[in-house]
């Protein structure tokens, strides 16, 4: 058995490398363990919002707190995430997805938020230039943004090596004991079987999350979906903000080199991939979906070439929030998992939360709402899927 | 352009086309690709490099090496060298492969 | 369907039809005939005099089959994406589905998707890249695109400035063809192709070996590759040519090398390279089939059987995509494959008995046709071994083309930690470009091998990803099932 670490985290995604960084900057040594590669799963399908405009209500205080610090993560990180502060927007292309936007610009300043903005037709146009006439208006925050999935994972992954976290690739957690205070964690690795013990434990394998759970007897309803996402040859520049659409899976935005990336949650197939590792395959009807709805706002969308187009399995909790919270049933177990296509704008604030939750700190912030205990109790589930699915679209 | 590389062999037969190539029409034959048309033509390079800028020209002819890319019937990125000519057939080239870059329509 | 209209396609998509299966063939050049008889069915093409006549005799044979019943060809149609492993949704046999964009004709274009019981896969091979610095300049092609351009269109090099560099049996045939139809070489520079300091592996007796071999078992065509190698033409041939490097500011203008005899430069226009050929893998890495390291052809190949089967699976490799082997060769992969193909979707329990044995002495005749005509090839394998890339390379040489990675760039990848050649990809781009590696991947495979002196196949290849290239967006939103 390995000697006793301070803190085993599973799962190397966004959200791990994340807690396991604000772990060691507080002197925790720690152990990250993931089944596949880094950032393999829905950290690379993330279409990179940082959005904090059209957020389950829960969600917004987390999201604003997060902000600030995408504008100096690149910095503290030594390394260029790719952060932009560009806005959001979520337009309404027809009147009833117009009213849906009024009602919830209404909803949401009664809650006492005022990051999002109405924009009328003409605000729009000013707004995003060369946008479709049809859409009526929009509902908008500006100082969203996105960043680069791919290059703050690198980022993340590079700062962690610095700071001396462990971490261990192609070893999957198979059980979970009790040794006294400790976790000890039994994985199967590329030479077979290996048990670590540590202090805590942090449950942030994503899609994997909900089983990791079940091990010791906490319950999350999740799903696995095999989110598909697209990425087009450069464009010349025409669109600043990210672009949903309401009443619409759509996420539309181009990159500083002039790339468009496409997304907005639809789902492809789950299964292996073509080399036996966990993945997902395109549904081609749904891809041509996504990028009809990407033409429907800009037109010009259609002589672009898609250059490639992937998945990465991400946890779907079933009422669209994620698990934060300390296990109902493990004394040393913190759960991060099931961000359900919406987890990457909480990134930089996401490691602070756990490790406060790991040392039993007050929180600045209220994640009652997000506590994984949530659906201990037997019964029906608070929320339907398909009311949370409105709101999931990063 | 760099003139008088190449030289084409007499031609038998031939089922001549009219192809436009930036803008001004020029006599193609049928079985002639874009790619081979436009080395005839003495164009040594087909388009620009979107990251550096630097001219792109083939190098497969074959489809794999997308040296050869330019706007073919208003379709930026076309590989030159797999569409064959065609009567009417435009071809704009020297444009950056950055689609709707300021000197290709969008 | 059968993916790809050379030698192998067409055999296949034959063999399959007269079986009496549906075939779509399809085949992303304009015409049928892969490289080999590029232009050789264009009768009006000024490029068809190039091929001799028994080529295009051989050509038009071959492409008789697109007369049969039976088959759909489409031609200037590309792969997009392929899904396997479909008959747990669909019930029945395995099925698997071809994305595919149809290109050609107003109102005929479209993206397709075609569900079939058996993939043959035979998409050939492509060149691989000479790694020099200026290697990127205009003026600068293959040697098999300057053949092409000469088979398709009669296109002849003309006036000053023109060199082959490279090494391998296509040097020569490009050589007499250029100068055969009036065009002029000024020079050959043969690459160093062993390693600097380093004997050739197996040595000579190895080689001795190898010759002996062949010569049994193919004789006529170690007697014609003796003859091409006597005479150089009368063109200025260098050897042991190395630090090659082309020089230019828009285009290339003259080229500067070392060999033996110390430094040299020369005016040039127009460079052919060549170093060999590679198995087109794209759509079977797509596929996830298992691809293995051959050494003496410096790739990867897909594991397939005798047939050209892959394991488990009704996907059939045939032609250079199996393993680079020729035209001959290629056309009897293709018509066992297509045999195999055929059994293995209509099984023997429901065919008259006489047609199945039939079936079966015919894949054991083709089976025992390929087998004689290997050691020949293991022979062209031997001598001619890829160039290695630092004879050539500097830091600033262009590894990827489409994203402009260089081999400095490479190397820093691997210093922070990039342990094989998808790490390198994420961390440099490198083979996420237009092309997806067609053009880099050997190359990055070879490199990251030696930087950190483990096995090609430890070092890895690129994955694939749909689309297997850029595809408009626009065609995406026009689909069609079949």
């Amino acid at each position: 058995m390995k000697p006793t670490s301070d803190l085993i985290i599973v799962g190397a995604g966004l959200i791990g490398l994340s807690c396991a960084i604000a772990a060691r900057e507080r002197g925790m040594d720690v152990v990250l363990i993931e089944a596949g590669t880094v950032g393999r799963q829905a950290s690379s399908a993330s279409a990179g919002g940082v959005r904090s405009l059209n957020r389950h209500p829960a969600e917004i205080p987390l999201v604003r707190a997060a902000l600030p610090l995408w504008a100096t993560l690149s910095a503290r990180l030594g390394r260029d995430c790719g952060f932009r502060a560009s806005g959001q927007v979520r337009v309404a292309e027809d009147e009833i997805a117009m009213a849906a936007l009024e009602a919830r610009a209404t909803r949401v300043h009664d809650l006492g938020h005022r990051h999002e903005r109405l924009l009328s037709s003409g605000e729009l146009a000013n707004r995003v230039p060369g946008i479709a006439p049809h859409c009526r208006g929009a509902l908008a925050v500006e100082d969203d943004g996105f960043a680069d999935p791919l290059a703050t994972v690198h980022a993340l992954r590079e700062h962690a090596r610095r700071l001396g976290v462990r971490l261990i690739e192609r070893t999957r957690v198979v059980g979970l004991d009790d040794l006294g205070q400790a976790v000890v964690w039994n994985a199967v690795g590329p030479d077979g079987p290996v048990t670590y013990r540590a202090r805590h434990g942090v449950n942030a394998a994503g899609a994997w999350g909900g089983s990791l759970a079940e091990m010791v007897g906490d319950r999350v309803p999740i799903r696995t979906a095999a989110l598909q996402m697209s990425v087009s040859a450069p464009l010349a520049h025409f669109l600043a903000p990210v672009l949903g659409s309401e009443g619409r899976k759509l996420s539309l935005k181009q990159t500083a080199g002039g790339a468009l990336v496409i997304g907005g949650g639809y789902e492809g197939t789950v299964g292996h991939e073509a080399s036996g590792a966990a993945g997902g395959r395109i549904d081609p009807s749904l891809l041509a979906e996504n990028l009809a709805a990407a033409v429907s706002l800009f037109p010009q969308v259609a002589s672009g070439r898609i250059v490639r187009t992937w998945t990465g399995l991400e946890g779907m909790v079933v009422d669209g929030l994620p698990a934060i919270g300390p296990s109902g049933e493990h004394p040393s177990l913190v759960h991060a998992f099931g961000f359900s296509a919406h987890g990457f704008a909480l990134v930089p604030l996401i490691g602070t939360l756990v490790t406060d939750l790991i040392e039993g700190r007050a929180s600045e912030h209220d994640i009652t709402p997000l506590d994984p205990r949530r659906f201990a109790q037997a019964g029906p589930d608070r929320r339907s899927h398909t009311d949370s699915q409105a709101e999931r679209a990063a | 352009m760099s003139g008088g590389v190449w030289r084409s062999l007499p031609r038998t037969d031939g089922i001549p086309v009219e192809v436009v190539v930036d803008g001004l029409p020029v006599r193609a034959y049928g079985g002639e690709t874009v790619a081979t048309l436009l080395l005839r033509l003495g164009h040594d390079h087909f388009g620009r490099h979107p990251g550096t800028d630097r001219p792109m020209a083939p190098w497969c002819l074959m489809g794999s090496c997308f040296g050869c890319l330019c706007t073919i019937d208003d379709r930026p990125g076309s590989q030159a060298c797999l569409v064959p000519v065609s009567d009417g057939l435009t071809v704009r080239t020297g444009a950056s492969a950055v689609a709707g870059s300021p000197d290709t329509p969008l | 369907m059968v993916v790809g209209a050379g030698p192998a396609g067409l055999a296949a998509a034959g063999a399959l039809a007269e079986q009496g299966l549906t075939v779509q063939l399809i085949d992303e050049q304009p015409a049928p005939g892969g490289q080999v008889w590029r232009g050789a069915l264009d009768r009006s093409g000024a490029g068809r005099r190039v091929h001799p006549d028994q080529a295009i005799r051989r050509a038009a044979a071959a492409a008789e089959v697109l007369r049969r019943p039976g088959i759909a060809y489409a031609g200037t149609a590309s792969v997009i994406d392929a899904r396997t492993g479909l008959a747990a949704r669909s019930g029945t046999d395995e099925r698997i589905e071809i994305d595919w964009l149809a290109a050609a004709g107003p109102g005929l274009r479209g993206l397709r998707t075609t569900t079939v019981r058996a993939l043959i896969i035979a998409t050939g091979a492509l060149e691989r890249p000479v790694l020099f610095p200026g290697a990127t300049l205009p003026g600068i092609l293959s040697a098999g695109a300057l053949q092409g351009a000469m088979k398709q269109a009669g296109l002849v090099p003309d006036g000053a400035g023109t060199v082959l560099a490279g090494q391998g049996p296509l040097m020569r045939l490009v050589l007499a063809q250029v100068l055969r139809f009036g065009g002029r070489v000024d020079a050959v520079l043969q690459l160093a192709s062993a390693p600097a300091g380093k004997p050739r592996a197996g040595g000579l007796s190895g080689l001795a070996a190898t010759l002996a071999s062949a010569a049994v078992a193919d004789p006529s065509l170690v007697a014609r590759g003796a003859a091409s190698c006597m005479t150089g033409h009368g063109v200025r041939t260098y050897r042991g040519v190395r630090q090659l490097r082309a020089h230019g500011l828009a285009a290339i203008e003259r080229l500067s090398f070392d060999t033996d005899d110390g430094h040299h430069e020369l005016p040039c226009r127009l460079l052919a390279v060549h170093d060999g050929i590679l198995p087109n893998v794209q759509l079977t890495r797509l596929l996830g089939l298992a691809h293995a390291w051959h050494d003496d052809q410096q790739a990867f190949v897909p594991v397939t059987g005798k047939t050209g089967r892959a394991a488990e699976q009704p996907i059939w490799v045939a032609g250079d995509g199996r393993g680079i082997a020729g035209w001959e060769l290629a056309a009897l992969h293709g018509e066992l494959a297509g045999l195999d193909a055929a059994s293995a979707i209509c099984p023997t329990s429901t065919q008259p008995t006489d047609q199945a044995a039939d079936r079966q002495a015919r894949r054991h005749r083709l089976g025992r046709r390929i087998d004689r005509r290997l050691p020949a090839r293991r022979l062209v394998d031997r001598l001619y071994p890829a160039v290695p890339i630092e004879r050539n390379a500097t830091p600033d040489t262009v590894v990827c083309r489409c994203e402009h990675v260089t081999l400095a760039h490479i190397d820093a990848a691997i210093a922070a930690g990039a342990v094989g050649a998808n790490r390198v990809k994420t961390f440099t781009r490198c083979g996420m470009g237009a092309c997806q590696g067609r053009h880099c991947g050997n190359a990055l495979t070879r490199i990251v091998a030696d930087r950190l002196d483990v096995s090609p196949t430890a070092a890895g290849a690129l994955r694939i990803r749909p689309p297997l290239k850029p595809t408009l967006i626009s065609d995406y939103l026009d689909g069609a099932c079949t």
